[in-house]
């Protein structure tokens, strides 16, 4: 019953914690979060053109929704990139990546109060808003030791959340398209697909698996076609999320992994993430 | 303040720590240079021979990687032509003009980590932006070039000059490892200059075929080494 009272997200009717970018709306609503995450990733051949990647970053966001149908949010990534190359020399940049704005419609729920099944449609665009980096010479860093690709996206795709009691599970698609790519680096198309279910164990605990599945198209740097770009990559892992106090989620998972068809010589090592989520 | 406000006001802050930045740790370098030493000037039949100039254009400087087996046997079934014209991380493409008589910095090389059994220089005319062109002008389209002095015993000297257009290729064995623990090497590039000497002779003289004895006395004096 107390929580009933005091939590900004019992305005849902649903006390299911939820992961940032997943939340259901109601008007008014307004959500902070912090994400951070490391990751490992090689690309190139041993002993020739290898390059070994470590990026930590911190997503900061603010989603804010109008009515119960909307969902507006707002996220700007930091990153931090070291990238050691063939000759070990070690390079790390560090800086804002590329500013998302989008919008997510509520399409269709199943009811108004608590709804057990929510239909949404993302629309958005990434704006190029990260700085291109340069070595001391003046020349142009590579894409990997880039923030971003300093190209304008559009990013697109449906999502679907249900809730069963304690179970729940929330499936999206999200398809990145360049549109505008004025700078050195063309990135290829991208397309994002996730998969979680979530059992609540305690009104302040829940556990998470997750599968997430990522296809890109080559990119292209400097009008060549970089042959250790594209391809598709899943991971699996799983999240707890806790609610150390009222309107506060904190998330920790992992993921690894599990299946990769990627071009050329590439590798993706396992990701770690920690986030705070706030409901103001 | 709304909660709307106070929203905005967090994310807002994080703006002053978007400033961007880089830096860079080198890792391996192997640094080329050009070093001579001792006199390449010889008596021979005719008199002594003075050299007041010895030049080449050093087009391309290329590490090459202690083979293994499997590639040794790759190698040996599909042969493959080098590449020519872009710098690598194991090659220098840089055309640049060498002095014997003169120290030259040639350039860097930043290989990856690994053990190197050989360097494949190219020798080949110099071209307009070749670096060192404007200390010595008359290399322009030469890949070879050697000036001097003949001074014959009891009469007035007489000088000489040998050019060459042609390019042409060699290669000099070297132990190299390169790794964590030994990120920094030097290649230096010059003649011996006893077996320059020795190479000299009455043919130098001679109406023809001149060029190819300065190539082949090129070709036995060149020789690189670790410092």
């Amino acid at each position: 019953m107390f929580w009933a009272l005091a939590c900004a997200v019992c305005s849902t009717g649903d006390p299911t914690l939820v992961v940032a970018g997943a939340e259901q709306p109601f008007a008014g609503r307004l959500r902070s979060a912090l994400e951070l995450q490391y990751q490992t990733h090689v690309a190139g051949r041993a002993g020739v053109d290898q390059l070994r990647i470590s990026e930590t970053r911190a997503d900061v966001s603010l989603a804010w929704a109008p009515d119960p149908r909307w969902l507006l949010a707002a996220r700007l990534p930091l990153l931090d990139r070291e990238i050691e190359d063939a000759s070990l020399g070690v390079r790390e940049t560090w800086g804002a990546g590329e500013l998302e704005l989008d919008a997510r419609w509520f399409v269709w729920t199943d009811r108004e109060l608590a709804p057990r099944w929510l239909l949404a449609w993302l629309g958005g665009v990434q704006l190029p808003t990260a700085p291109l980096h340069r070595d001391a010479a003046g020349a142009v860093l590579p894409l990997e030791a880039q923030p971003g690709a300093g190209s304008w996206d559009i990013v697109l795709g449906p999502s679907l959340s249900a809730f069963a009691g304690d179970t729940s599970l929330y499936a999206s698609l999200r398809w990145t398209q360049p549109v505008l790519t004025p700078g050195p680096f063309e990135p290829g198309a991208s397309l994002g697909a996730s998969l979680a279910l979530q059992e609540q164990l305690a009104s302040w605990l829940a556990a998470r698996a997750v599968s997430e599945l990522r296809a890109d198209r080559p990119s292209r740097e400097q009008g060549q076609r970089d042959p250790d770009s594209g391809g598709a990559v899943a991971f699996l892992g799983g999240d707890l999320l806790w609610s150390p106090w009222v309107d506060l989620v904190a998330q920790l998972g992992a993921r690894v992994p599990a299946f990769s068809r990627l071009r050329g010589a590439q590798r993706e090592g396992p990701a770690f993430r920690f986030a705070l989520v706030r409901d103001w | 303040m709304t909660a709307l406000e106070r929203g905005s006001c967090a994310l807002l802050c994080w703006f002053p720590l978007t400033a961007c930045a880089s830096r860079y740790d080198a890792g391996i370098q192997v640094e080329l240079l050009s070093r001579q030493s001792g006199e390449l000037a010889q008596s021979t039949a005719l008199g002594v021979v003075k050299i007041d100039q010895l030049s080449w254009t050093s087009s391309e400087i290329e590490l090459t990687r202690c083979p293994s087996a499997l590639a040794r046997a790759r190698d040996w079934l599909l042969p493959a032509a080098h590449a020519h014209g872009a710098s690598t991380p194991t090659r220098l493409a840089v055309p640049s003009v060498v002095n014997a008589g003169a120290d030259v910095a040639l350039g860097e090389l930043t290989p990856p980590a690994g053990r190197y059994c050989s360097v494949r220089c190219r020798i080949a005319p110099a071209d307009d932006d070749a670096l060192g062109l404007g200390t010595a002008p008359e290399m322009l389209g030469a890949s070879l070039r050697s000036s001097g002095e003949l001074e014959p015993a009891g009469s007035a000297s007489s000088s000489w000059s040998l050019q060459s257009r042609r390019s042409f290729e060699l290669s000099r064995e070297l132990e190299l490892e390169l790794s964590a623990d030994q990120l920094h090497a030097r290649l230096s590039f010059g003649l011996d200059a006893q077996r320059f000497r020795e190479a000299i002779s009455v043919g130098w003289f001679e109406p023809v075929a001149r060029e190819e004895l300065l190539i082949e006395a090129f070709r036995a004096a060149f020789v690189v080494r670790v410092e």
